[in-house]
């Protein structure tokens, strides 16, 4: 009786009748991203059939009897709720077809076929939306993907949820709410995004505790005050067009919501020294009062190490220190914030680096040492590029089903060449699509003598990640500086979010295979992350052709100055190099900070990211003291 | 003719004995991973009243994932290891954090000697495993952190069907996996 008139017109025009009419494949939009289908679907008789493997994307399942298929067969459905129904299935080019206007409505689920693209778009309904003022909870009619992102500057949370249909009126819309918050919520211009914006009269620390796809999103809020501060109610930098462009980028520090803290004393920086441990190898001593919370950043044009120290002070004024050393010129210490101490380290050239903090005496020890493998020039070496993956091992699917082993083969034969042409001996691990192990890419680049390692690869992981980034193998000094030469000339040609530089410790105790043999070899070794492949934005730049081309480019101009130094200013062949303007304020030269290891935490913390570790530098620009010296190039006062 | 029923009654015996003593010895050869486990092993005991372990599964915090441990309660007289793992790898709970593990992967054995656990997962565990590093540092650090919480369990081997996992793409997995061995970048054990 559910199934009406149109149900039972569609039975008599499908059932006992094999289909003989034109089919047209077509594409299916799911969650906002094309469904890769190894059936794909067809537009037959101006209706849409979708394969019954299809219904696992909208978190269905569907049992049928598969070894004798028959037009008008009967396909048992299961919703992700456990509801049952049933579909006849069109037997269309041997494989069972569901028709998609008949299943939508079992499933609760919107349609909309796109004429122009080809496409049609399924889209979860969302059934309702409640806050009481600890917990945001949506409901949807199937699992979807979501990103919830916190807009500091007018206090809002918002929640992107990909592939809904969101009622015209927003009063049609079942909203929950006990609190005075502002609910507003509205399909993004891309139709496949719905948005919901909570304007929170103060800033809140926020959780999403349902995982990264689901029917039921809940985020946990904690620090809403039901009688806000006037200050905070105004709406202060809200407009209609910026709330649009407002979403943070994903893992951007600043953007983070911040929990209020106890004010804690700042520590005091009582003394910074050096040692001069070998001609290729020299130490840096920042002395303090008590444990600090500081980040090291690798900057080049010009070359410098800094590292910031976060509720600090200094106990006296520095003169700067000329080192004259042959990897660092000179030390700075500087204040360049109320309760935040920078001591930079001017370098000669890129430098390995490594840092700790000993804990009696209380003291930060930096390493500075000439990098293995640098010096001379990169027509003299020899460089092993590394395509992830390979043969059975597939590596991450793409978003159109390809595979990352073949995107990593494409983009490490383009080095391979720009290379070669550069006058370097460039070999690869693997140059067709055969399997290769961990501890044999090392070895190979082991046995040829290489001088320095680059594996290529792409990521995957919760479908809302996305970004570049660069892993070295552990502490390793001369990797971790070849990570900064790379991963530094790369985030600029993909422009996806800067994932930053990482220990592969951040991930495992023994981190990469590859990079742990290769490092064990003596040879400096990378494994980048071009973008996330299984993200729609990262999945359009990364396949694209001539990204692939720059990316590349930007991986060989990494190597050249890890190489060659960083003195000559690197030009790009085909195009100008972007240069850095002197006034600039953007720190567009400037690399993201190291993501801080687990030994730059306090005792008995444990890090998981930058922003836990230091305070969100504040907005206002605040001079800097004289005895930093002068501003390098597109540094931001801070 | 006495004596030869007698040789005969002998000789058949002594087949009788041998043949015994091959399949004795046959079936006693250490099995790599039996099918299922054999029911009563002395690891843990397990004990009168029911408890709860932790099941570690994926939540996304400040935008990054994190490993964030569920609670579920043990029945009467299972094995808490055994049902935690389970838990975890069947993906038999409703819970709503999302589970790391490939889809359709299943524990084929679980053996505790010396503090090692000892896990066989059936290949999906392997093909179903949808890549990237990330992911794996996930998949990987919730078995270990879900074996982690016994006292009894202080590293892991990983096998498919029998024999050792060497790698999902990017770690090395072919021995024995300390459970300490988790990532900071995945947050603390909760």
């Amino acid at each position: 009786m559910r199934y009406g008139m149109g149900f039972i017109l569609l039975i008599t025009l499908a059932v006992g009748r094999p289909a003989v009419g034109s089919t047209e494949p077509v594409a299916l939009i799911v969650g906002g991203q094309k469904i890769f289908l190894h059936t794909p679907p067809v537009l037959m008789d101006g209706a849409v059939y979708v394969p019954i493997a299809a219904l696992n994307a909208v978190g269905a399942k569907g049992e049928t009897d598969k070894k004798q298929k028959r037009d008008g067969q009967k396909v048992e459905i299961t919703s992700c709720d456990g509801r049952k129904f049933s579909c006849r299935a069109r037997l269309i080019d041997g494989e069972l077809m569901l028709p998609v206007s008949d299943i939508c409505p079992e499933l609760d689920a919107e349609s909309e076929w796109n004429e122009a693209a080809r496409t049609l778009s399924i889209r979860a309904r969302v059934k309702k939306v409640e806050f009481d003022g600890s917990e945001l909870r949506v409901v949807t009619s199937y699992p979807i993907t979501y990103e919830i992102a916190w807009w500091k500057a007018a206090n809002k949370l918002i929640l992107d949820m990909y592939g809904v249909h969101l009622p015209v009126k927003q009063s049609d819309l079942p909203i929950e709410n006990t609190t005075p918050v502002s609910i507003r919520t509205g399909v993004q211009t891309d139709g496949e995004t719905g948005r919901v914006v909570l304007d929170m009269p103060n800033a809140v620390k926020y959780r999403g505790v349902s995982g990264p796809k689901t029917s039921k999103i809940v985020v946990v809020i904690s620090g809403f005050r039901l009688a806000p501060e006037p200050s905070n109610l105004a709406p202060s930098g809200r407009t209609a067009e910026s709330e649009q462009e407002a979403r943070p980028a994903e893992g951007t520090p600043a953007e983070t919501a911040e929990p209020p803290k106890p004010e804690l004393p700042p520590v005091s920086i009582t003394d910074v020294d050096y040692r001069k441990l070998s001609s290729r190898r020299v130490e840096v001593y920042i002395a303090a009062s008590g444990p600090v919370k500081y980040v090291t950043s690798l900057s080049r044009q010009p070359d410098q190490l800094s590292v910031d120290i976060a509720n600090a002070i200094l106990a006296r004024a520095f003169d700067d220190m000329p080192v004259g050393h042959g990897i660092l010129q000179g030390i700075r210490v500087g204040q360049v914030g109320e309760k935040r101490v920078r001591v930079t380290m001017d370098l000669t050239r890129v430098a390995g680096f490594d840092d700790r903090q000993d804990e009696a005496p209380n003291r930060l020890v930096i390493t500075l040492e000439m990098p293995k493998g640098a010096g001379g020039l990169l027509s003299d070496k020899i460089v092993v590029i590394d395509p992830g993956h390979g043969g059975s091992d597939t590596g991450a699917r793409g978003c159109d089903g390809a595979l990352e082993k073949h995107l990593n083969l494409t983009v490490a034969a383009r080095v391979q060449k720009l290379l070669k042409d550069a006058g370097a001996t460039a070999l690869m691990t693997r140059t067709s699509d055969t399997a290769l192990g961990l501890a044999d890419r090392a070895d190979y680049a082991r046995r040829h003598s290489a001088d320095l390692f680059v594996s290529i690869h792409h990521n995957a992981s919760n479908p809302a990640r996305s970004g570049t980034e660069t892993y070295y193998h552990g502490r390793e000094m001369s990797s971790r500086a070849l990570a900064y030469c790379v991963h530094s000339e790369v985030v600029k040609v993909v422009g996806l979010p800067d994932r930053s530089v990482k220990s592969d410790f951040a991930m495992y105790k023994t981190g990469f295979g590859v990079l742990r043999r290769a490092t064990e070899s003596g040879i400096p070794a990378v494994l980048l992350e071009v973008g996330f492949i299984n993200h729609p934005v990262d999945w359009v730049k990364i396949k694209d052709s001539e990204l692939q081309g720059h990316v590349a480019e930007a991986v060989v101009r990494g190597l050249k100055s890890y190489i060659e130094g960083n003195h000559q200013p690197i030009r790009r062949t085909d195009k100008a190099e972007p240069q850095v303007d002197e006034d600039s304020e953007k720190p567009a030269s400037k690399p993201k900070v190291d993501t801080p290891r687990e030994t730059e935490a306090k005792p008995g913390a444990e890090s998981s990211s930058a922003p836990q570790q230091v305070d969100t530098p504040k907005p206002q620009p605040e001079k800097p003291a004289s005895t930093t010296g002068p501003r390098r190039p597109g540094e931001r006062l801070r | 003719m006495k004596k030869g029923v007698r040789a005969f009654i002998i000789v058949a015996v002594l087949v009788v004995c041998v043949g015994f003593g091959i399949y004795v010895g046959i079936s006693r050869r250490p099995a790599v991973i039996p099918e299922k486990p054999p029911p009563a092993p002395p690891r843990a005991e397990v004990p009168a009243e029911a408890v709860k372990v932790k099941v570690y599964r994926v939540a996304i915090e400040d935008n990054l994932p994190v490993l964030r441990a569920i609670e579920r309660v043990v029945p009467a007289g299972e094995d808490p290891v055994e049902f935690a793992l389970r838990c975890l790898i069947e993906q038999g709970d409703k819970a709503d954090l999302a589970n790391p593990i490939p889809e359709g992967s299943r524990l084929l054995g679980l053996k505790i000697e010396g503090n090692l656990a000892t896990v066989d997962l059936s290949r999906e565990f392997r093909d179903n495993f949808a890549g990237g590093s990330e992911a794996e540092g996930l998949t990987i650090g919730a078995i270990l952190r879900t074996l982690g919480q016994f006292p009894t369990v202080k590293r892991v081997q990983l096998l498919v069907e029998g024999r050792p996992l060497e790698t999902l793409g990017h770690l090395e997995l072919s021995g024995p996996q300390d459970v300490t061995w988790v990532g900071t970048q995945f947050g603390g054990g909760n």
